[in-house]
């Protein structure tokens, strides 16, 4: 048990109280040995004293307290260095001890260095092994990466063709939407107007002084015309411009001469027009609509066919090759604005004399008919402004007698045949097909010519029109009479590659049942 | 020399073959449709190939170029007018110059209606209309049936009279009914023209 007396902090025998005991006999060892050695070290210690040495008992006995002291002392610096002799004689004792562990562990350290070595080699080829795995295990992931983001970029890539795809058809649907729009506006502002028989500007008319002058007083009625004359001359520029007509100029077939100027060459000698523009022989695809013969022979050249008398080689005839001679950008002469369109073609109705007439209002009212008149010559629709006679569209009308043997006019510089027929007449090197009112045209596309009718068409139904007159009669094709019969409930009409339903009773066009060329 | 003129004599051979490969509607053959599709769909024995190739009524259709279209898909109702029709018609009526094609095309459309019509649909469509039925042609106008003396008998709008004599002779794209007479288009002004037009500016 630990008492402070028996510690070695303050404790005057000695730090270890393990030894308390063996202390006692080592206190008294050492007293002895004290006192034999001051026995011992008493005339050598007196030398230095020695004119003392001859003085009295009295003398001796005074100084034996000195002495007892002096002994103590000697006894306790003696004791001092007992620590340190223990300690030694402990460090003898363990000596042997420690040099046999160092010689072992002398003798060890080669084979464990070699084993150190060992280990550190295999743990450096361990830790090769973990980086070589962990590189493959990173190229497998970078591999698999890649992949991944070359899978992803496909992805997106059709996503993006998709996305196009399907914003490319919303466009083209909301075209067509729009276009439908547009016309049931119209025709709903065509059907108000005739309705509530209203005159100019909006239903409801306008003053009456002005209503004969289209509602718009004659100062800026002028203005307007001024603009508009100005508007319309740029607009058939640049549509004339974006035609085919304008690919064609350069070539000699399709330079076209004045109609002024053309009038002047009947009766006149044939090389007065190869000064103006030069003269060829018909192309071979047409030649037979123009058959040579012993009194007169063909010729072509500046938008226009002559026939020239072998007798005298004057030219007795002339033909407009491209609608009728007159073209966008151009003028129709004042006597062909009374011209219009007849009855007889059935096309009337699609081009009316002026649309004004039609409920579609006067000048600037028009929804995009502004001042538009149809006139009619030699089998040609022209659609021209009212009061300038400027030439807008060429609209040619087979039945009318134009097509074979001519050109079509620069408006038709797209394909238009109608679906149904499209399987049938498409675009070859060496044709190409064309619609007009009536008919569907073959074109050589070397000479831009009318070579031959393709498809005779009629203006055509649509549903919910009444059944158009002269259709009362039965005229499904054979093959498809056995499922389309008429009926008291139903009637079926042949139009222009489909069969239509007819409701008898109100005969209107009520469904298209079948296409018969698709 | 032999070599130059053999060579001279194949390219002429070889020109005059493709001449008559080009010039369908020059030749007296039949014509065909444009396109192998509408020759499918035409058939085998179109209203071209039935028609007698030397016919007043073929020549007017190939001067019109409607040759061709009459071996096309169709389905169409070909009035034929006789030779005896067109030789009784006024003079220049079948020129087949091209400065009279206008009126060429405009008769021959009027000979033409849409669809398949068989006599029957025509004599039905006549009792419905109670003695009469409006036909409407190619050219957009109308030829008006009757039934008289147990014939169905053609009108035009100038009142021109044709009887079919031979009706319903059925080909692959159509029918083809004999007439006797010639049925003229109306030339009739449009019933909305103004009496006087604007001038040209």
């Amino acid at each position: 048990m630990f008492h402070p007396s028996n510690g070695w902090n303050g404790a005057t025998d000695g730090p270890f109280y393990p030894f308390e005991r063996r202390q006692n006999v080592f206190n008294r060892v050492i007293l002895a040995a004290g006192v034999a050695a001051l026995a011992i070290s008493a005339p050598a210690s007196a030398k230095p004293d020695r004119e003392h040495g001859g003085q009295s008992a009295e003398t001796q006995r005074a100084e034996r307290p000195q002495r007892a002291q002096r002994v103590e002392r000697q006894a306790r610096v003696e004791r001092a260095p007992r620590t340190e002799r223990v300690q030694r004689e402990a460090r003898v004792e363990r000596a042997p001890r420690v040099d046999r562990q160092q010689r072992m562990a002398q003798a060890e350290r080669p084979a464990r260095a070699e084993r150190q070595q060992r280990v550190e080699r295999q743990q450096v080829a361990r830790n090769e092994n973990v980086r070589v795995e962990r590189q493959r295990a990173e190229r497998v992931n970078r591999v698999a990466d890649r992949q991944e983001v070359r899978d992803n970029r496909v992805e997106r890539q059709q996503v993006r063709v998709a996305d196009r795809q399907d914003i490319r058809n919303q466009r083209r649907e909301e075209a067509q939407n729009r276009v439908v729009d547009r016309r049931a506006l119209h025709a709903e502002r065509v059907d108000n107007r005739l309705a509530n028989n209203g005159v100019g500007y909006g239903v409801g008319g306008c003053p009456p002084g002005l209503a004969d002058k289209g509602c718009v007083p004659p100062g800026q009625q002028r203005s307007l015309q001024n603009w508009a004359r100005l508007d319309d001359r740029r607009a058939t520029r640049q549509a004339l411009a974006a035609t085919r007509l304008a690919a064609l100029d350069n070539r000699i077939a399709t330079q076209f001469v004045e109609p002024v100027r053309v009038r002047t060459f009947i009766g006149s000698p044939v090389n007065t027009v190869s000064a103006y523009t030069p003269l060829l022989a018909m192309p071979s695809t047409i030649s037979y609509l123009y058959p040579d013969t012993s009194d007169y022979y063909y010729r072509y050249g500046g938008g226009y066919v002559y026939r020239v008398d072998r007798s005298d080689n004057l030219i007795s005839w002339v033909l407009p090759l491209l609608a009728g001679g007159f073209m966008p950008g151009q003028y129709l002469p004042s006597s062909y604005m009374n011209s219009y369109m007849p009855s007889a073609y059935g096309f009337n109705s699609f081009y009316p004399s002026s649309y004004a007439d039609y409920g579609y209002g006067g000048y600037g009212g028009g929804y995009g008919y502004n001042n538009l008149c149809n006139r009619y010559a030699n089998g040609v629709v022209y659609q021209v402004d009212c009061v300038t006679g400027l030439v807008q569209d060429v609209v040619p009308i087979y039945a009318g007698g134009y097509g074979v043997g001519q050109m079509l006019p620069s408006s038709y510089g797209y394909y238009n045949v109608p679906y149904q027929y499209r399987d049938m007449y498409y675009n070859t090197p060496d044709y190409n097909y064309w619609y007009a009112p009536g008919a569907i045209y073959q074109v050589d596309p070397a000479t831009s010519m009318i070579s031959s009718v393709a498809a005779l068409l009629t203006p055509g139904f649509s549903v919910g029109q009444p059944l158009p007159a002269g259709y009362n009669m039965y005229n499904v094709p054979l093959a498809y009479r056995s499922t389309y019969y008429d009926t008291p409930n139903a009637w079926y009409r042949y139009n222009n590659g489909y069969i239509y339903q007819v409701d008898p009773t109100t005969q209107l066009v009520t469904a298209i049942v079948a296409s018969i060329l698709t | 020399m032999k070599t130059r003129v053999l060579a001279l004599g194949l390219a002429a051979a070889a020109l005059a073959v493709g001449a008559c490969n080009k010039h369908e509607g020059g030749n007296a053959s039949a014509p065909e449709a444009q396109t192998p599709e509408a020759k499918k769909a035409a058939g085998d024995k179109t209203i071209a190939q039935g028609l007698t190739q030397n016919a007043q009524f073929m020549a007017a259709a190939k001067a019109a170029g409607l040759d061709q279209t009459l071996a096309g898909a169709g389905p169409y109702t070909v009035l034929v007018p006789n030779d005896q029709a067109f030789a009784a018609a006024p003079a220049g009526t079948l020129d087949t110059k091209p400065e009279n094609r206008a009126q060429l095309t405009g008769m021959l459309t009027n000979l033409i209606l849409p669809g398949t019509v068989l006599v029957a649909d025509i004599d039905k469509a006549v009792d419905m209309g109670k003695g009469k039925a409006s036909l409407a042609t190619m050219g957009g106008g109308t030829v008006t049936a009757t039934k008289e003396g147990g014939k169905t008998v053609l009108t035009d709008a100038a009142g021109h009279k044709a009887t079919i004599t031979e009706g319903d002779q059925q080909f692959s794209n159509g029918v083809v009914h004999q007439i006797d007479g010639l049925l003229m288009p109306s030339k009739q002004a449009a019933p909305n023209a103004p009496v006087k037009g604007e001038k040209a500016g």
